[in-house]
């Protein structure tokens, strides 16, 4: 009769449970052991001619790599299979009825269906300090302390796994996107925010301090890992809030406008503390030709930088248009939500980002910032103009939404890049010459903006306030019928 | 009024909980028909204009009424007419479009643990860990409902014994068949000795003893002065058991009050049907024509011109002169009955129709 509760948390004595209990937990555990250390024992006798330390020296990444791929890959395809084991049986729902709390339950989902995978992470951990004894890797510490940072990473992993089970009208698989982001790892190194966001980097300091590598210093892990520590949390709020309320979008307007707050202050500060040759300290673990040429990069990666925050922006935005048909429609769960969040979040992302733009690139002319904060606003109120309808419609139309992007951001400088390349002879004029085309879309505005690129943006921002007056006026209409129809 | 703080054994009718409404006869909500509510029983419930919209289907329509202690409505209409969707929009699994429920005086949707604590609600689909036994299960859910670790064993115990689970209690529940995942499920929900229960489709999967059974677990919580919505196909159990009876169709109420204020027609009355050997069109003329016939319904479909039904007086001698005076006219009568009035009666004298 199991009367007396092992662990404080129901979902995790549940999943505790499901798992087989403790007999199950620790005969997989002496079972992982014993193979381990066979295996080790074994290859041992198939090298006898290097000495122990240089075997150790190797058996040690190899650990390390176990290690890896347990917590992370293995320990998120355990959330995931936890989570949508729930959905699927209604288990979630009953939860919801509980008087357990949201964060009592996330929390249970993050750490109930991985006891077994970090039960034989501990193992590992126990094996590898054996290793570590006999002369593999740089000491104990090294070891210990690279086997926390990859914990770490791995709550982070795991919280996102539980975002994207219950997030979705479907659940996701973390293994995808995990494959995605190790294939574009390299990349991170331009946009601290994607490598301290996702643990890229803590990932890739612990598999260095695992194997013996202790770089980075003192204070970077420790940052690394406060940064990760923070997504935990974001990743466990927002699977909080889709748990309690699942008809709502998992970041509302308030997680909307951190998450782009976050992505522009970590990599403006990054890019500050490039530009003040304290890159290196930030990202000591990467390598240094690609560092090196970060200098010419910079003006690109600023950006970039600003035209995916305004990416991020759209999830606020998109919230704002959620809460404005709700609103509309007179939900009464949507009565505290201010009535002022529709034009309230534009302008508050657009400053959010003008503002990143100006401390990126250092006093711009305060004409150029005053044209960019108009075309990020237009196309911000177009967007959410946008989303309106789409809310309205009932339809998550991720088409639209990319057709809308592409079309009205990315098209016009696409097509004005191509002609300007194509016209550009390189030698009577040191850069291609962009037309008014080029100022057609928001992005354009932002580059000729802040990276003082010689464009005429009059026409430019005339188009994009017709646009943004167009899809609002829809809106509007639209929102009008709703109200007509509710009397 | 008291809140029941801390979690208990369920009492049995002899053992009211502390606290709670003294068990006693069923006392009426607040029906939109029917007789008015007695006032002397606590209020639990209260749906107040809930409305459910999906897009453009409104699957409650402005829905409020109450539900007292010792209140047992059954929720009846066809599949689709909004059933389950206002069951779970009283126990805030499915957020309004616009007004609100309360239970003991607390909106549902401010997610108060409180209020959480005094909703039971048994989805049609049992959800359950079948990895886990019927024990394991069950323990869980105490530890979920933090009733105290002493506490739940014999709750446990109580509520295996009442749902006849007793001899399943060690056996892994994917093992069980649907009729014993859904005794589980109606066990879950009580564990917790919730005042306001919310079942949906309970009956289905069981088989007849298990139904028989669980008709009395519900009259035992009706007594014992918990409020209960079942929703149920099953009228004849309906019948017998409910204190108050809704018909719902289109997310609206067509008919909702107590039990025996349903049958509407005026004292003396009773319903006839009347089936004929050759179609005539002009039967229905002549029923009309009949003095005290009324309320005549012609049958459509495959008995069209050949069934109807209508109202007279319920008095034999009577009825037996109106089957005289018709038969003088010539009808051709191949049958003649009066039928009774049973919720089953009153469900089609609604007019549902099945929704799509």
């Amino acid at each position: 009769m199991p009367s007396t509760f092992i662990v404080p948390n129901a979902i995790i004595w549940a999943q505790f449970r499901i798992l087989g209990g403790v007999r199950r937990l620790l005969s997989f555990a002496v079972f992982y052991a014993i193979l381990l250390i066979a295996g080790l024992m074994g290859a041992r006798r198939l090298d006898p001619g290097i000495s122990l330390g240089q075997y150790c020296d190797g058996a040690i990444y190899v650990i390390a790599l176990i290690q890896m791929i347990l917590i992370i890959p293995g320990g998120c395809n355990a959330v995931f299979r936890g989570v949508s084991r729930d959905i699927t049986s209604q288990m979630l729902e009953s939860h919801r009825l509980s008087p357990m709390t949201a964060r009592n339950v996330i929390l249970g989902y993050i750490f109930g269906p991985t006891l077994q995978v970090v039960t034989l992470y501990l193992v590992g951990i126990i094996v590898g300090a054996g290793v570590v004894r006999f002369g593999g890797g740089a000491g104990m510490f090294g070891w210990f302390l690279g086997n926390l940072f990859l914990l770490i990473v791995g709550m982070m992993a795991w919280s996102a796994s539980v975002v994207l089970a219950i997030g979705p009208r479907k659940p996701i698989s973390p293994i995808g996107p995990l494959i995605g982001l190790g294939m574009s790892s390299a990349g991170t190194i331009f946009f601290p925010a994607i490598g301290l966001g996702t643990g890229t980097y803590l990932g890739y300091l612990s598999m260095a301090w695992l194997v013996g590598d202790t770089r980075g210093g003192d204070m970077v892990p420790i940052l690394m890992a406060a940064y990760a520590l923070l997504m935990v949390f974001i990743w466990a709020w927002a699977a909080s809030r889709k748990f309690t309320r699942p008809d709502l979008p998992v970041f509302g307007v308030i997680g909307g406008l951190g998450l782009m707050t976050l992505w522009l202050v970590t990599n403006a500060v990054a890019i500050w503390a490039h530009q003040e040759g304290d890159w290196a300290v930030l990202v000591s673990s990467l390598p240094r030709g690609i560092i090196n040429d970060l200098y010419k990069m910079i003006p690109v990666i600023h950006i970039v930088n600003l035209s995916v925050g305004m990416l991020f922006a759209m999830i606020a935005v998109g919230a704002a248009a959620h809460a404005r048909v709700s609103i509309t429609r007179g939900v009464e769960a949507e009565k505290r939500v201010s009535r002022g969040w529709p034009i309230l979040v534009p302008i508050i992302a657009t400053v959010l980002i003008v503002m990143a733009g100006v401390d990126s690139f250092r006093a711009p002319q305060t004409q150029r910032t005053i044209e960019t904060l108009l075309a990020t606003f237009f196309a911000l109120i177009a967007f959410e103009s946008l989303m309106t309808l789409l809310h309205i419609r009932g339809q998550r139309a991720w088409t639209v939404i990319m057709l809308f992007v592409i079309g009205l951001w990315a098209l016009p400088l696409g097509v004005d890049s191509v002609r300007a390349s194509m016209v550009w002879d390189g030698y009577s004029t040191p850069d291609p010459v962009f037309s008014q085309l080029f100022a057609c879309s928001p992005i354009g505005v932002i580059i000729s903006g802040f990276a003082e690129v010689d464009v005429d943006v009059r026409l430019g921002l005339g188009v994009q306030l017709v646009v943004a007056v167009i899809f609002g006026l829809f809106a509007y209409r639209a929102c009008q019928r709703i109200r007509l129809e509710n009397g | 009024m008291q809140h029941q703080t801390e979690l208990s054994k369920p009492s049995t009718p002899e053992q009211p909980v502390p606290g709670q409404p003294v068990p006693g006869k069923p006392i009426s909500g607040k029906p939109i028909s029917g007789k008015p509510p007695r006032e002397s029983a606590t209020l639990l419930a209260k749906v107040d204009g809930v409305r459910v919209v999906f897009e453009k289907l409104v699957a409650v329509a402005d829905m409020s009424f109450e539900l007292r202690a010792g209140d047992l409505l059954g929720l009846i209409g066809p599949n689709g007419a909004g059933k389950t969707t206002l069951l779970r929009a009283m126990a805030g699994l499915q957020s309004p479009t616009s007004g609100r429920t309360e239970i003991m005086g607390e909106d549902v949707f401010g997610r108060s643990r409180n209020v959480r604590r005094h909703i039971g609600f048994a989805p049609d689909s049992p959800p359950v860990y079948e990895e886990m036994t019927v024990l394991q299960f069950l323990t869980f859910i105490g530890h979920a409902y933090d009733i105290p670790t002493d506490t739940v064993a014999e709750r446990i115990d109580y509520w295996l014994e009442q749902l006849w689970l007793t001899d399943k209690r060690d056996e892994p529940i994917k093992n069980l068949s649907r009729g014993m995942k859904q005794r589980i499920t109606v066990a879950r929900t009580l564990l917790p000795d919730p005042l306001v229960i919310l079942l949906d489709e309970p009956s289905a999967g069981l088989d007849p003893a298990g139904r028989i059974q669980f008709r009395k677990v519900l009259a035992s919580l009706r007594d014992m002065g918990r409020a209960l919505i079942v929703s149920s196909h099953i009228l004849a159990d309906l019948e017998e058991y409910c204190t108050h009876i809704a018909i719902i169709e289109h997310g609206r109420f067509l008919r909702f009050g107590r039990v025996e204020d349903l049958h509407d027609r005026a004292e003396g009355r009773s319903r006839y049907r009347m089936t004929v050997a050759r179609a005539d069109e002009a039967i229905s003329e002549l029923l009309a024509g009949i003095e005290g016939v009324s309320e005549i319904v012609h049958a459509t479909g495959a008995n069209a011109d050949m069934e109807w039904v209508f109202e007279y007086h319920d008095d034999k001698i009577k009825a037996a002169g109106l089957l005289r005076e018709i038969v003088q006219r010539s009808v051709l009568i191949a049958s003649f009955e009066q039928l009774g009035d049973s919720l089953e009666q009153v469900y089609l004298d609604a007019g549902v129709k099945q929704v799509d």
